[in-house]
């Protein structure tokens, strides 16, 4: 059946082998992505749209809220996934402020390839680079469907049990 | 108390502490709860409109954020609700009500800015020596149940979940980190977040 979009090639976690690295992508931050940013994830603070509030804050000038910054790792990821893929978990410690007027770069790699209470895993480790230097580390934990069952996007209880 | 009063009163921020205390008082209260037993229910319930002018910032592709059908065929409800959207977006609670004085005071400096956001339902802080300024380290999210179109959010507890004292480049203070978790409209477990800062006295110029 026809769908409005087109469905992206899956990632299966047959297919992928530690020390894969998944497509990286370029974010320009311009001041209007900034502005957008600030209203998309409600956080108003001046500290996230305003030159002279950033700047006092020890930034380059209005920078990205953390909540922004992660955001940079779900378009990364799920470009590349497909569908049937879930994030379990995600893990990240901001170390350089992205500023307004950079282009911060976002790639990542399968760090660890394994099974877990019923679950098909694989720990991506992320980085964002600011052009001074590294910007954002941490760890995306992804459930993949698997070869024997295509499009069987993985869920999992309150434990973290697959259901 | 009214959702609005809860509203005004999770606003307060700002210098914090009392000289009684120690860092081994903050230490002492990890795993209790600051959040006054409140819950934060989001403003606003996830709809069409909402996740494309969150997916439209970054330019997410993935149709499962903008198509129903596709959405469905992997098992989903409806439209999905990228995960990074739970902890802020549709999980605000709303910045200001009928009878509240006004958001943007002319004369509002930038000590002002905590003033603006909702987050968490907070009542209170941990007992601790006098800090001046915190700022955000670390973040860790797990996932459960899916966020789609037409859900709606809440937010309940703020447990102290860990306390590092340690001095650093900019200042001496505390390495700290709360925990909440994220329900669904139906008291589904959606997401449960530790938040870690360092909240510190800036070292004094020479």
């Amino acid at each position: 059946m026809a769908t409005k979009y087109s469905i992206p090639a899956q990632v299966y976690w047959d297919d992928v082998n530690e020390g894969d690295e998944i497509p990286s992508v370029d974010f320009n931050l311009t001041i209007q992505r900034m502005i957008i940013a600030a209203g998309g994830n409600r956080n108003f603070s001046p500290l996230h749209h305003n030159t002279t509030v950033g700047k006092a804050a020890g930034a380059g000038d209005m920078f990205l809220q953390n909540g922004s910054c992660l955001m940079l790792w779900e378009r990364v990821v799920s470009d590349w996934c497909g569908i049937y893929a879930r994030v379990k978990k995600v893990t990240f410690r901001i170390t350089d402020f992205h500023n307004a007027g950079e282009k911060i770069h976002v790639g990542g790699k399968i760090a660890r390839k394994y099974q877990e209470n019923g679950l098909h895993l694989v720990d991506l480790k992320m980085q964002s680079d600011t052009p001074r230097k590294v910007g954002m580390t941490g760890t995306v934990v992804l459930a993949l469907p698997t070869r024997a069952n295509l499009t069987g996007t993985p869920r999992w209880n309150a434990q973290g049990i697959a259901c | 108390m009214p959702a609005s009063d809860s509203k005004a009163a999770s606003r307060k921020r700002g210098p914090k502490g009392e000289s009684k205390y120690t860092w081994d008082d903050t230490i002492a209260a990890i795993g209790k709860d600051y959040s006054g037993g409140k819950i934060l229910v989001a403003d606003e319930t996830i709809d069409e409109s909402s996740l494309a002018r969150y997916c439209e910032i970054f330019e997410f592709g993935n149709p499962i954020f903008w198509d129903d059908e596709i959405a469905q065929r992997a098992g989903y409800r409806a439209q999905v609700a990228p995960w990074a959207s739970i902890k802020d977006t549709f999980s605000y609670g709303g910045s200001w009500r009928p009878g509240e004085p006004t958001r943007f005071p002319l004369d509002m400096d930038k000590d002002a800015r905590g003033a603006n956001a909702v987050r968490v339902p907070t009542e209170g802080d941990p007992p601790m020596p006098p800090v001046s300024t915190t700022f955000f380290t670390d973040m860790t999210i797990e996932f459960f149940e899916p966020v789609c179109k037409g859900d709606n959010i809440s937010v309940m507890g703020r447990r102290l979940a860990s306390v590092s004292p340690k001095v650093t480049s900019v200042g001496e203070g505390a390495f700290i980190s709360f925990a909440s978790e994220y329900v669904n409209q139906r008291g589904e477990l959606v997401a449960r977040a530790t938040q870690g800062s360092y909240t510190y006295n800036p070292k004094k110029k020479a």
